[in-house]
C-alpha cells in the first residue's frame, strides 16, 4: 500500500513540532513504537527546573508573612503574593519560549 | 435622574445581559463547527463533551479560566478575607502555583487523551492501570466531588437574584433551566463562547469599583487601616497577617488546593479541548495573569469592611454583592450583578458537561452499554448534564445551603484522593491497581473522619456546629501538643500515598500480576499531526470524530490484510 498517506495531508505545523516530521519516516506502512519517540534535550529540563521555584516560593510562608515594606498602602503579605503571579507567569513563560525554540 | 440610573435600568441590564448570553448559548452550537457536512451528522461525543478538540489558544485561555475563577469564588473569597482576613488570600497563591505545577503534566495528559480518544482522567486510569474497578471508582469520586461545586454556583446566583430583589425558587429554576438548555444543545461551544463575555464583564467591574475606590476611599492604606481596626477589635478571629501556628494550615491548603484543582472533571475538560500541546502551553503560561483579577476581588473583601457593610442575615457571601450595591447604581450595577450571575452559569455548564462525560465513558460504556455508538454516547451525556443539574438545584432548594457548603469542601478533600493514579499516573505505572484501590479508599475513608473531627467556630469564639466545621485539621488529634493544623485533604492524601506504596511493595513481593498498560510511552508526548494522532480514518475517510484506541486498531489491521 502507498505509504504517503501517513503524512499529515495539509502540511499544516506547530513552530515547535518541526523535528516530528524527522521521526516519523514513513519507511513501514504502520509507525512501528520506535519511530514515535522524539529526542530528549537535556536542555529543556534544565529550563524546567525554573517552574519549580514558580512552585516552592509562595509556599514560604515566613518570606512574605509581613506587613513591611507596603506597596501602595498594601502590606507585604497581599501584595507580594500578587507579585508570586508575575513571578508564575514569566517562568511558565520563559519555559513556554525556550522549549517551544528547542523543538520539545 | 436619567433613565440610566435607578432599579428599572438595573434590572433592565441583568435581564438584556442574561438574554443575551441565553442567545449566545444556543447559537454556540454552530459555532467553530468542523467543515464537514456539519448537520447531517449526529453529534459524537467529542464534538459536544470537548468542542470537537479545537479549541484555540484564546478560547482555551478564556474557558479554562473561566471555570477556575467560578462565581462562588468571586463571592466566597472577599468573604474569607472580609472574616478573617489573610487566610482567606491562599486563594490567590493557590492559583499562581497550579499553573507551573501542571505546566509538564498536562501536555502529557493531552497527549495520551487524543492518542486514544479520552474524554475523562477515569478512562486514562483504564488504560494505564488495567482496572475497570479503579476506573469506576475513580469515576464516582469524580462526579461526587464536582456535583456540590455545581450547588455551589446555584448558591452563587441565589446571592445574586437576592441582591435585585428576586427571592424564592423561581428565578433560580428559570436560569438554571435555560443554562441545562442551552447546555444540552450547543455542549462545550456554549461556556467556550460564554466566558469570554463572562470574562469582560468581570474585568469591566473591576475596573469599576477600582476606579470607586481611587476616588472616594483615599486608596490602599485607608482601607487596610479600616481592616487592621477591625481585626484588633475583634481578638482572635483573623487578621491581616497570618497567626504563627496558622502557617502550616495556609501552606497545606494552597498545596492541596493546588494539586486538586485539575483533579476536577471540569477543569480536564477545558485542557481536552485544547487543539494541541502548544495552545495549551501557551495558556497555562498566560492563565497565571487571570489572578491578578481574583486578587483584586479578595481585597475587596478588606473594601467592604471600610466602607462599613455588614452581611445580611449573617450569611458573609452577601457582602459581594452589597458592596456592588453601595458603590454602583442603575445600569453600572446591574452589569456587576449580571458578570457574577454569568459567572455562575458558565462553570456551572462546564461543570456538569464534565462530570457527564465521566458518566458517559466510565460507567455507561463500561457497565450499561460496551457497544455504545458515539451518537448514543452523546445522547447518554446530554442527558447525563441535565441530571447533574437538577440533583444540584434539589440539593440547593431541599437541604439547606450549608450542607451545600460542607459538601463542597468535602468535596475538595475527595477529588484530591484522585492523584495518585491520574496524576501520578502520568508517569509511572508502577503503583499496582489493587495497591491503587486501597490507597484510594485508606484516602477517602480518612479524609471524611478527619472533617468530621473539626468543629465549625463562630464569629464569637463559640462552637456551632461541632463537624464539617472546615478543612483545617488540628495536628493535637495525632497526640501532638502543638497548635498546627493541617489540611485535611493533604493529610488523606498522605494516608492515600502511603498505603498504595505499600500496597504496591506487597502485591510485587507476592508476584500478583500488574494489569495491562495499554499506553505507549511514546503517546504521552504525541502531538497534533503525529500519526498517532492524526488516525487513520481521517485519513481514509476525511476529517472525522475519533475513534477509540481499539477500534483504530481493528480498523488498521483490516487495512493491513487487504
Amino acid at each position: 500500500m502507498d505509504s504517503t498517506v501517513f503524512e499529515a495531508p495539509d502540511g499544516r505545523r506547530q513552530p515547535d513540532d518541526d523535528l516530528a516530521t524527522l521521526w516519523i519516516a514513513p519507511k513501514s506502512p504502520l509507525p512501528a513504537e520506535s519511530q514515535r519517540r522524539r529526542p530528549r534535550a537535556g536542555v529543556r529540563s534544565r529550563w524546567q527546573w525554573l517552574l519549580a521555584v514558580a512552585v516552592v516560593i509562595p509556599l514560604l510562608t515566613p518570606l512574605y508573612n509581613r506587613a513591611s515594606p507596603r506597596l501602595f498602602g498594601l502590606p507585604f503579605f497581599y501584595w507580594s503574593q500578587m507579585a508570586f503571579i508575575g513571578l508564575a507567569a514569566c517562568v511558565t513563560g520563559a519555559v513556554y519560549q525556550v522549549t517551544k525554540r528547542r523543538g520539545s | 435622574m436619567s433613565a440610566l440610573s435607578g432599579r428599572g435600568a438595573e434590572i433592565a441590564t441583568v435581564i438584556a445581559l442574561l438574554g443575551l448570553v441565553v442567545g449566545l448559548g444556543f447559537a454556540a452550537s454552530r459555532w467553530r463547527r468542523a467543515s464537514s457536512p456539519a448537520g447531517s451528522q449526529p453529534w459524537d461525543l467529542e464534538e459536544w463533551g470537548l468542542g470537537g478538540r479545537a479549541f484555540g489558544g484564546t478560547v482555551t485561555f478564556f474557558l479554562v479560566g473561566g471555570d477556575l475563577y467560578t462565581a462562588y469564588t468571586l463571592v466566597a473569597v472577599p468573604a474569607l478575607v472580609y472574616a478573617q482576613g489573610g487566610v482567606g488570600f491562599f486563594a490567590v497563591s493557590y492559583v499562581a502555583i497550579t499553573f507551573p505545577l501542571v505546566y509538564l503534566a498536562l501536555p502529557r495528559l493531552w497527549s495520551v487523551a487524543h492518542v486514544h480518544g479520552f474524554v475523562s482522567t477515569s478512562e486514562f486510569v483504564r488504560a494505564r492501570f488495567g482496572s475497570r474497578a479503579l476506573s469506576v471508582l475513580i469515576a464516582i469520586v469524580a462526579i461526587v466531588g464536582t456535583m456540590p461545586y455545581v450547588a455551589l454556583q446555584i448558591v452563587g446566583l441565589q446571592v445574586v437574584f437576592q441582591a435585585l430583589g428576586l427571592s424564592g425558587a423561581l428565578p433560580l429554576l428559570l436560569a438554571f433551566g435555560l443554562l441545562a438548555f442551552f447546555t444540552f444543545n450547543s455542549g462545550l461551544r456554549a461556556p467556550a463562547l460564554l466566558a469570554i463575555v463572562k470574562d469582560f464583564l468581570l474585568l469591566i467591574t473591576v475596573l469599576m469599583l477600582l476606579l470607586w475606590l481611587g476616588v472616594t476611599e483615599g486608596g490602599w492604606g485607608h482601607v487596610i487601616g479600616a481592616a487592621g481596626a477591625k481585626f484588633a477589635h475583634a481578638h482572635g478571629s483573623g487578621g491581616l497577617l497570618l497567626a504563627p501556628a496558622g502557617q502550616l494550615g495556609y501552606v497545606t491548603l494552597i498545596l492541596g488546593s493546588a494539586l486538586a484543582l485539575f483533579l476536577y472533571p471540569h477543569a480536564i475538560t477545558g485542557v481536552l479541548a485544547a487543539r494541541n500541546r502548544a495552545t495549551l502551553k501557551r495558556s497555562m503560561s498566560t492563565l497565571p495573569v487571570y489572578s491578578v483579577m481574583l486578587g483584586v476581588f479578595a481585597l475587596f473583601g478588606f473594601v467592604a469592611i471600610s466602607a462599613g457593610i455588614k452581611p445580611t442575615g449573617g450569611n458573609v457571601d452577601t457582602i459581594v454583592p452589597q458592596l456592588f450595591h453601595s458603590t454602583l447604581s442603575g445600569a453600572a450595577l446591574g452589569l456587576a450583578y449580571a458578570a457574577l450571575a454569568i459567572g455562575a452559569l458558565v462553570p456551572a455548564s462546564v461543570m456538569s458537561i464534565g462530570a457527564a462525560n465521566v458518566f458517559t465513558r466510565s460507567i455507561y460504556r463500561e457497565f450499561i452499554r460496551p457497544d455504545a455508538t458515539p451518537a448514543q454516547e452523546a445522547r447518554v451525556s446530554r442527558t447525563a448534564s441535565l441530571l447533574v443539574k437538577v440533583g444540584a438545584i434539589v440539593v440547593v432548594l431541599l437541604l439547606n445551603l450549608q450542607f451545600a457548603v460542607n459538601l463542597q469542601l468535602m468535596g475538595g478533600v475527595l477529588i484530591l484522593q484522585l492523584f495518585p493514579a491520574v496524576a501520578l499516573g502520568l508517569y509511572t505505572n508502577w503503583f499496582h491497581r489493587r495497591a491503587l484501590i486501597a490507597g484510594l479508599v485508606a484516602g477517602l475513608v480518612s479524609g471524611i473522619l478527619m472533617l468530621y473531627q473539626i468543629p465549625q467556630v463562630g464569629a464569637n469564639g463559640k462552637i456551632t456546629s461541632r463537624h464539617f466545621g472546615g478543612s483545617s485539621w488540628p495536628l493535637a488529634h495525632l497526640g501532638l501538643a502543638t497548635r498546627f493544623a493541617i489540611y485535611a485533604g493533604l493529610a488523606a492524601l498522605a494516608v492515600n500515598l502511603a498505603v498504595a506504596a505499600a500496597g504496591t511493595l506487597v502485591c510485587h513481593w507476592r508476584g500478583i500480576a500488574s494489569g495491562a498498560d495499554l499506553t505507549d510511552p511514546s503517546d504521552y508526548t504525541a502531538d497534533e499531526n503525529d500519526s498517532t494522532v492524526q488516525r487513520m480514518p481521517e485519513l481514509i475517510d476525511g476529517p472525522r470524530s475519533y475513534r477509540a484506541r481499539h477500534a483504530r486498531l481493528r480498523a488498521q489491521r483490516s487495512l493491513t490484510n487487504h
